[in-house]
């Protein structure tokens, strides 16, 4: 037996497995320490330490109706359960719970894609069904629509929505909550309900219309803890007949707050998929004169940044854009982004990408031909899943901090100023310098990154990026950037910096957690709501 | 409380940048890829979709001349042994047990409610047959 649940004895531990075995069948049930090692964070930087969380059994139910009796047995003994859907949520806790002892109920087989409609453009699907899944499901049948996956491809589509993943498509697309539309949830009753039009018996627009009538509750699932999602719609792009790429470059540093104005424009006006930005000064990054430019104190001076990129020949930013539609369309798109760009920002330069109908050819795919160095992942790019992202990953994982910021070059520069200056006493890589470029994943912010690796054997390394979390947290929130997902570890420093009048958010939250499950049965904790059992 | 730790040592990835690591890869030397004689065996299905997108001996995305796990394995063992698991004719439902349930590197465990115990000697089944087939090609 690895640790109990919260209150209670091994022999009433014990009673609580058997009834859990009785609704699902021996196989289906673990907890042996053997047996609940992959449920473990193996991305945890308190690994082996006190602060590690570690589940008491897991339980994997077949179907809805097991999901609900594990629910109920779990209300009876006042069990926490912890529910996962693939459970590769890594960089964010894996499988690991925020209460140690907890239950985790795997959802891993409730694995069918229930509905894809190619000509409504959307999937139905219950949360074992990983994007590799669905993605497999349109393709054997010849489903004319395109999956926005998130990278690595093996997570579910519920289970990255609910923590708001995101992905690499068209600007509507790549929020992944914000393309969802209609749940099932087991409550924390073991009630079932359905969210928008799935709660109008005969509705036939579950999957169309989100809303339904009156409040509608499905935010509360995401990152929350009120319920247990077992069926979520997705809108899906139809397969665009084209796809198209260009590189634009610009020269000074200062020239990135046009450079962005202009892109926004394109993204906001649907002309374009994910921007993907970089520093082509990043190459120099090796040059220990450049690094020491690049993470000065303070941050560089513009005319020192310049003149360092004069020196190299190189231009201070670059980005890629991609179009789907059409082929003339795209055309006209990128044409018009070039024309825009260009003529706004002295010394701007484009180059014309890889271009080709779709699906593309695997050779396509492997992103081979570009004429110019790229940022873009193709396969996420074209919405087709991979394990292939997984080459940054180094030692035994990462742990990961995104901060969400506006979308100028202004607050890109002050971020890579300030927290590349708070993180300076910490021994890790600069994350965080004058040639970090933002991630624009979300719709309409973007984001930057922190994610120092974490080694199993290094409790001391450990320590140290457990501690650079920490204070990036805070240091972040003091000038307006929050986090927009973490590890349960994490959870509660994330959720203190939304503090706006006195917590009142926080306090909501647990009014409702309070009102709706106040033994805490489902998943305490999580997105930093604690029921009144729980809180200190 | 017992705690486990994983006892297999840890395979060393080369950690790059999450900015504008596909540009930087995407200039690598292509390497030959190897040639796999796939066993018609149910384990083939399950490593397809299980652990073909990291361990499969096709090219990795964007340039990178092998996937994740094959070329981790590769750079561990120096050549010596094949980093395409599918040539691997080593690995018995045992061995390929330790790795899958404890994890290694940067390689998270697989819980048995992804991955039977039965799978895994399917799959132990399907690498040893496509291992022979290949070699003897």
């Amino acid at each position: 037996m690895a640790v109990l649940p919260p209150d209670m004895n091994a022999a009433t531990f014990s009673q609580m497995l058997e009834e859990l075995r009785g609704a699902v069948g021996a196989d289906w049930l673990w907890s042996s320490d053997e047996d609940l090692g992959p449920y473990r964070d193996s991305f945890s930087p308190v690994w082996d330490t006190a602060e590690e969380r570690h589940a008491s059994a897991a339980i994997a139910p077949a179907d809805v109706p097991q999901v609900q009796a594990i629910v109920r047995i779990a209300g009876k003994y006042k069990v926490p359960l912890f529910p996962i859907s693939t459970g590769k949520n890594y960089g964010y806790g894996g499988p690991s719970p925020n209460v140690n002892g907890s239950v985790v109920l795997d959802l891993k087989r409730l694995n069918q894609v229930l509905e894809v409609d190619d000509k409504r453009h959307f999937a139905l699907v219950e949360p074992g069904v990983s994007y590799f899944d669905l993605y497999r499901h349109i393709q054997e049948r010849g489903l004319k629509v395109m999956v926005d996956c998130p990278d690595p491809g093996w997570g579910s589509p519920i289970g990255n929505s609910l923590e708001r993943g995101i992905g690499y498509t068209m600007p509507q697309f790549r929020d992944h909550f914000g393309a969802s539309c209609g749940m099932e949830v087991v409550l924390p009753n073991g009630e079932l309900m359905r969210t928008g039009m799935g709660a109008l018996p005969g509705s036939r627009t579950w999957q169309e219309y989100r809303y339904g009538f009156g409040p509608d509750p499905a935010g509360l699932f995401a990152q929350g803890n009120f319920g247990i999602v077992t069926k979520m719609g997705f809108r899906l792009m139809p397969l665009p007949e084209y796809y198209r790429t260009g590189l634009i470059t610009v020269p000074r540093r200062r020239d990135f707050v046009k450079l962005v104005e202009h892109v926004n424009y394109l993204s906001d006006s649907s002309m374009c998929g994910e921007a993907v930005y970089g520093s082509p000064l990043q190459r120099l990054m090796g040059d220990p004169q450049f690094l020491a430019l690049a993470t000065k104190l303070g941050g560089p001076s513009d005319a020192d940044m310049d003149a360092a990129a004069e020196r190299a020949g190189l231009p201070s930013w670059q980005v890629d854009l991609q179009f789907f539609g059409p082929e003339a369309t795209t055309s006209a798109n990128w044409d018009y982004a070039k024309a825009r760009i260009l003529s706004d920002i002295p010394g701007a330069k484009a180059i014309d990408g890889d271009h080709f109908p779709l699906p593309a050819t695997e050779e396509q795919l492997l992103n081979k031909t570009q004429p110019y160095q790229t940022g873009i992942r193709r396969y996420g790019a074209l919405g087709v899943p991979s394990l292939g992202i997984w080459r940054i990953v180094g030692d035994n994982g990462h742990v990961g901090f995104f901060p969400i910021l506006p979308r100028s070059g202004e607050a890109v520069f002050e971020m890579q100023r300030v927290l590349g200056d708070a993180l300076k006493e910490f021994p890790l890589r600069p994350f965080f310098n004058a040639t970090t470029a933002p991630l624009y994943w979300h719709t309409y912010a973007f984001q930057m990154v922190f994610a120092p690796s974490v080694k199993h054997d290094d409790p001391a390394h450990n320590a140290i990026v457990h501690q650079a979390m920490k204070k990036v947290v805070a240091v972040a929130a003091e000038h307006g950037w929050g986090d927009y997902r973490a590890a349960p570890i994490y959870q509660d420093h994330v959720a203190d910096t939304y503090s706006f009048n006195h917590h009142a958010l926080r306090r909501f939250h647990e009014q409702l957690k309070d009102a709706v499950d106040p033994d805490g049965i489902i998943a305490p904790g999580r997105g930093g709501v604690w029921p009144k059992r729980f809180r200190k | 409380m017992s705690r486990r730790t994983t006892t297999t040592a840890a395979v060393v990835l080369v950690l790059a940048g999450m900015a504008g690591v596909a540009a930087a890869q995407n200039r690598q030397a292509p390497v030959t890829p190897a040639v796999v004689v796939k066993a018609d065996l149910p384990g083939r299905t399950i490593f397809e979709r299980q652990c073909a997108p990291c361990h499969g001996a096709g090219p990795g995305d964007d340039g990178s001349p092998m996937l994740p796990g094959t070329a981790a394995l590769s750079r561990r063992y120096g050549g010596e042994i094949p980093g395409a698991l599918e040539l691997r004719d080593d690995l018995d439902g045992d061995a390929l047990r330790l790795f899958v349930r404890n994890g290694i590197g940067a390689m998270p465990s697989f819980r048995k409610a992804e991955l039977a115990d039965a799978d895994i000697d399917a799959i132990a089944a399907y690498l040893k047959a496509t291992a022979e087939l290949s070699q003897s090609r």
